[in-house]
């Protein structure tokens, strides 16, 4: 037995050697004694949990989520958009010009009456190309005049459906969907 | 008095406990690593391991029965801690502890800490197929070069039994690189 046991452990010291191929990170060693002072002072901590919950807390939990999943749904109040375009539309409007005036005002500081009179057209002009994203058709609407729209084309040359279904297809319909 | 009996004493003793504590872990703190690092693997565990080591040694300083040497107490300490750590690892991933062992040395190729080649992970594999005792003393007898009768103090087990696990460890670790090898 002996003989058989020195020519295997020969053997597999002649194939891997006697180092298991482990090492540790630089110095690890010059500082376990500080490591550990440290962690026995943290030993000490008090280890008890302050925090309780009420009695039966936890043995009463499923019960308490399960009856919230099955309660059935409160019926979700409809509001039609119609009337609340029409409510909000002048005070979106009133709001947008409202906030181009109050940011005028800050940027320049300078306090003065400020009215459509007093403002260039460039000026309406430039902010409306910048902030096409910020007006929407409520709000044209609420400007633009019924005689201003018997007054274009529309009233006058009739669309085909072709042409309509084309055009309904090109437009960007998100922002439909978000309204 | 021998220096280990006049540590223990000092050990023992609440006004030099903590001065000798630290001559204690200088003393025992590389054999002990390294005890452990063969049995848990990862650098960063057997950190964990050999710090929870020295805090049952301090605590139970007291306990200790000069009928066993200090070196084999704390041997047996480091022992039950790296062996204790791995079943919780293998319980807390519901896995087989021989499955997690095969795991841990699966992962020695991307070890930062693993500077072994090819050969080195195949005995670790080797390793890791044998029963725990067998591993222990392989491991103790093989890389550490620690006596029969000092394995025995430390695993409690016989040195004939201990001798018969080593015959058996040996035999199939042969056997295990002989096929991976040739």
């Amino acid at each position: 037995m002996d003989t058989e046991l020195k020519n295997s452990i020969n053997y597999i010291t002649k194939k891997i050697g006697e180092n298991a191929g482990f090492t540790t990170p630089t110095n690890y060693f010059d500082d376990v004694e500080t490591r550990f002072t440290n962690k026995l002072v943290e030993d000490e901590f008090p280890k008890k949990e302050k925090f309780s919950v009420p009695n039966n807390y936890f043995s009463s939990l499923e019960d308490r989520v399960l009856e919230k999943i099955s309660s059935p749904k409160k019926e979700a109040k409809i509001i039609a958009l119609r009337s609340k375009i029409i409510r909000f539309a002048p005070i979106a409007a009133a709001a947008s010009i409202l906030l181009f005036i109050g940011i005028n005002i800050f940027t320049f500081n300078k306090i003065e009456t400020v009215n459509f009179e007093s403002i260039s057209d460039s000026d309406i002009e430039n902010w409306l190309v910048d902030n096409t994203n910020s007006i929407n058709n409520d709000d044209l609407a609420f400007v633009v005049e019924i005689t201003d729209i018997e007054n274009n084309e529309f009233s006058t040359k009739s669309i085909n459906d072709t042409d309509l279904e084309e055009y309904l297809n090109s437009i960007e319909t998100t922002s439909l969907l978000n309204e | 008095m021998t220096d280990e009996i006049i540590l223990i004493e000092q050990l023992k003793n609440v006004q030099t406990r903590e001065k000798a504590f630290r001559k204690l872990i200088s003393i025992y703190k590389e054999r002990l690593y390294w005890h452990i690092r063969k049995i848990v693997i990862s650098h960063d565990d057997a950190d964990d391991v050999l710090q929870n080591t020295f805090i049952k040694i301090f605590k139970n300083i007291d306990k200790f029965k000069q009928d066993s040497k200090l070196y084999s107490w704390m041997y047996r300490i480091a022992t039950n801690e790296a062996i204790t750590f791995i079943n919780k690892r293998a319980k807390e991933r519901n896995i087989d502890i021989s499955e997690l062992q095969q795991e841990l040395v699966s992962n020695l190729e991307s070890d930062h800490w693993f500077s072994g080649d090819e050969i080195q992970i195949i005995l670790q594999k080797a390793i890791a197929t044998l029963p725990q005792k067998q591993q222990l003393v392989f491991n103790m007898k093989y890389f550490d070069k620690l006596k029969y009768n000092q394995i025995s103090e430390i695993l409690e087990t016989s040195v004939g039994a201990l001798k018969a696990s080593y015959f058996h460890a040996v035999k199939k670790i042969e056997k295990y690189i002989k096929t991976k090898v040739n």
